[in-house]
């Protein structure tokens, strides 16, 4: 303001020939205010191309579901659409202005050899302007972002999907999408047998899941490998805790933990080598942190407090460890080297703050914060402080990550019943995932696999 | 010919009377026995009966007549034919009177011509006296002519002479007239030249005077005009100035207050994030081309969400003014 009042003053008083200078300067305008809010964007039904049934899987509904779950896009209702394009030349672009949304995606399933399909699809950005090599282009190729023919396999539909959904969600944020990731969770089903515990692995949105491991004895604290490939859990099968790691291809199991006391809560480190673990097998069965060293099986102690230590969690960086410890009177969470030394404590906020779970880039924190009898997911900014509720369930736990960062998984309950649910990081969009029955518990979030 | 005619009359009586008996002759020969006229067609005749005796009777009268008729006629012949013989004769001694005639006018004619040439003879020498009395009188009349010319010409150089005497005279005195009046005129002009030349230069004194006066006040006049023409300029510029200013915050706010309400921002960017966007503009406010750098952070969802508000809010205001209207427009977003 001050810098354009004494760009006045000379126009002022010399008159016209500053003046007239000064108006072919650049306007300058600060633009401060906006609003918060996902990107308006148009998902047209994909046209399905060839002479029988259309496909099992609507591929369009799976994406839009996709982008919506995220809370970063506001999905107009295909009611309110003026056309239904199918390719970008069927496009008018002035339909989908005036409906106000900024990108558009059309598409189409076409049958191919051997019951197979080919997915076709575009992605458009409504208000993108033409550019100096843009001259004689019809307007679709100049606003077209993303187009691309994906064949797919009958059963791959869903999978194609997510894939299709990573790339409009990339090249809308610039984020790499999560979509074709997978998460792992425990149900619980209660049977004329009894409890039937079960190792779960489905897709990000909680559909296409597979039993990796089910047990009559309770099945724990699943984690990720960081390649994706394996398992680490807690089961009681012989009615003792003992850690173990599965290879989800081929289903191979291996007990890498089973001492005195308690084998919980495994975490693998970032470069796949060492779990970190709690154990009571020392200090007259006081739980502490130690990692395992995956190929030497060596135990090395992290903490030595008198107090409960458990839930440990790697940084991304590899360098630390976050855990949880009541040393202060109610459980806090506490950082330390990862190579030992002394915690310090992260969180301040209320009386109860548990279960850490680093985002990928590692500047968050997500954890259960507990107030009264109420329990929610909060996030802490670790480089500002700033704490944030970000659930309002009375029952939430179990955060984690999805590997872009973009929201956070955890296991909530719904009428009486534990199932996922999804929030993005900002808080503001809440999802709870399909799934077809039992309680769900323990979500943990795959990494990429490729 | 008349003069010929009058001459010789007695041949011309003879000629006419000759003329006359020679036409009465020829007349009467002309004139003759007339043809018969034509009977009329074919006679129609109607039949009687009748009884012979009467018809014998009837012939034998018819037959006396018809001897009678011969009779009458034969005699009638003969003296047709005595008349003839009689004419005959009478012509001959016409004839022989008419040669005789003409022997006599041949005869008058040749007298006649004599006389005639015996005249002509006569009237020449006649004419010739005429002619030489005629000049001798013509050359005593132009003697006269002559003398009486020359008294006319004396009589007129004398009266040219007493005319020029008079001509002069009457010169002298107009010349002498004219010097005296032109010279009363002179003076007079003189006087009235030198008195108008003092009033002119009075007069003119006067209007210089008069005009260094009017100059000075009109010099006066118009510095004072100019300076309150240039205050007046100088007061508009500032106020057009003033003005420009207030239509270019608004225009400023106008346009900013558009493409606030177009930012759509992802939630996830964080505060203080902050992003420019150069945007050229059409002049009627169509956004020809947005394009974002320096940003601080927020990555594509940020440079996406500031150029899409910026290519939403097309066309933007138009300018209140074309003077406060730019073709490039910086804007600056921060995420607060």
């Amino acid at each position: 303001m001050l810098n354009r009042m004494i760009r006045w003053i000379p126009a002022l008083l010399c008159g016209g020939l500053l003046w007239s200078a000064s108006a072919y300067a650049v306007l300058e305008i600060q633009i401060t205010q906006g609003i918060e809010g996902g990107v308006p964007i148009a998902i047209v039904p994909f046209k399905w191309t060839g002479s029988g049934a259309p496909p099992g899987q609507d591929v369009s509904a799976i994406v839009s579901a996709d982008l919506a779950r995220t809370g970063r896009f506001k999905l107009l209702a295909s009611k309110n659409f003026l056309e239904r394009p199918h390719s970008g030349a069927e496009v008018n672009f002035e339909n989908w202005r005036s409906l106000g949304v900024d990108d558009l995606v059309v598409g189409q399933v076409r049958p191919a050899a051997g019951g197979a399909y080919n997915v076709q699809f575009q992605l458009f950005d409504i208000y993108k302007a033409p550019t100096g090599q843009d001259i004689g282009k019809p307007d679709y190729q100049i606003k077209q972002l993303a187009g691309y023919s994906v064949p797919s396999r009958a059963n791959e539909l869903r999978r194609t999907a997510h894939y299709i959904s990573d790339i409009i969600y990339k090249q809308l944020t610039g984020q790499r999408g999560a979509f074709s990731t997978r998460i792992a969770y425990i149900t619980v089903t209660h049977g004329r047998k009894g409890t039937l515990y079960s190792l779960q692995v489905a897709d990000a949105d909680g559909y296409n899941p597979h039993e990796v491991l089910n047990s009559p004895a309770p099945i724990m604290s699943p984690s990720w490998s960081p390649d994706g490939s394996k398992l680490a859990y807690v089961s009681f099968e012989g009615g003792r805790p003992a850690i173990y790691i599965q290879d989800l291809a081929t289903g191979a199991r291996q007990k890498v933990s089973a001492r005195k006391g308690i084998n919980g809560a495994p975490a693998w480190s970032p470069d796949g080598k060492q779990l970190a673990l709690t154990l009571s097998y020392v200090d007259q069965g006081n739980p502490e942190i130690f990692v395992l060293n995956l190929a030497t099986h060596a135990l090395r102690r992290i903490t030595y407090n008198s107090a409960i230590d458990t839930e440990p969690t790697w940084s991304p960086d590899g360098k630390s460890l976050v855990f949880t410890s009541d040393r202060s009177g109610g459980p806090q969470l506490y950082q330390v080297d990862a190579s030992g030394g002394r915690p310090k404590r992260l969180t301040f906020d209320g009386s109860y703050n548990a279960r850490a779970a680093f985002s990928p880039d590692g500047k968050l924190l997500a954890m259960v914060h507990g107030e009264g009898k109420v329990f929610k997911i909060a996030v802490l900014d670790l480089k500002t402080g700033l704490f944030r509720v970000l659930t309002d369930g009375r029952e939430d736990e179990s955060p984690t990550f999805a590997p872009n960062g973009s929201m956070i998984l955890y296991a909530t309950v719904y009428k009486q019943r534990g199932v996922l649910a999804a929030v993005s990081v900002d808080g503001r969009v809440r999802q709870r995932l399909q799934l077809r029955d039992g309680e769900v518990r323990e979500p943990a979030w795959g990494p990429f696999t490729d | 010919m008349w003069h010929a005619l009058r001459e010789n009359y007695w041949a011309v009586i003879l000629a006419v009377v000759l003329h006359i008996v020679l036409v009465a002759v020829l007349i009467v020969s002309l004139v003759g026995t007339p043809p018969p006229l034509p009977d009329g067609g074919v006679k129609v005749i109607k039949a009687v009966s009748v009884d012979e005796g009467q018809v014998k009777a009837e012939m034998k009268k018819l037959r006396s007549a018809e001897q009678r008729k011969q009779q009458q006629e034969a005699e009638r012949q003969q003296r047709l034919q005595a008349e003839a013989s009689k004419a005959e004769q009478a012509r001959k001694r016409e004839e022989q009177r008419l040669a005789e005639l003409r022997r006599k006018r041949t005869e008058e004619q040749k007298q006649l011509k004599i006389q005639q040439q015996e005249r002509a003879a006569q009237a020449k020498a006649e004419q010739a006296q005429q002619a030489k009395l005629k000049q001798q009188q013509a050359a005593e009349q132009k003697r006269l002519a002559e003398i009486q010319k020359k008294n006319q010409q004396e009589k007129e150089r004398l009266a040219k002479l007493q005319a020029q005497q008079q001509e002069l005279e009457r010169k002298h005195k107009a010349e002498l007239k004219r010097a005296q009046e032109a010279e009363a005129k002179r003076k007079a002009a003189e006087l009235k030249r030198k008195q108008e030349a003092e009033a002119k230069r009075k007069l003119e004194a006067k209007k210089r005077i008069e005009a260094a006066r009017r100059a000075r006040e009109e010099a006066e006049a118009k510095a004072a005009l100019q300076k309150q023409m240039d205050a007046e300029a100088a007061q508009m510029q500032a106020q057009r100035q003033r003005q420009l200013a207030t239509l270019k915050q608004q225009y400023m706010s106008a346009i900013a207050s558009r493409v606030e309400n177009n930012w759509l921002r992802d939630p996830g960017i964080p505060k203080g994030t902050t992003c420019q966007v150069d945007v050229q503009q059409a002049p009627g406010g169509f956004v020809i081309s947005a394009q974002a750098s320096n940003c601080t952070g927020g990555g594509v969802a940020m440079e996406r969400s500031v150029e899409t508000a910026v290519m939403k809010s097309s066309p933007l205001p138009r300018a209140p003014d074309p003077d406060v209207f730019d073709r490039e427009i910086r804007f600056t977003f921060t995420v607060e």
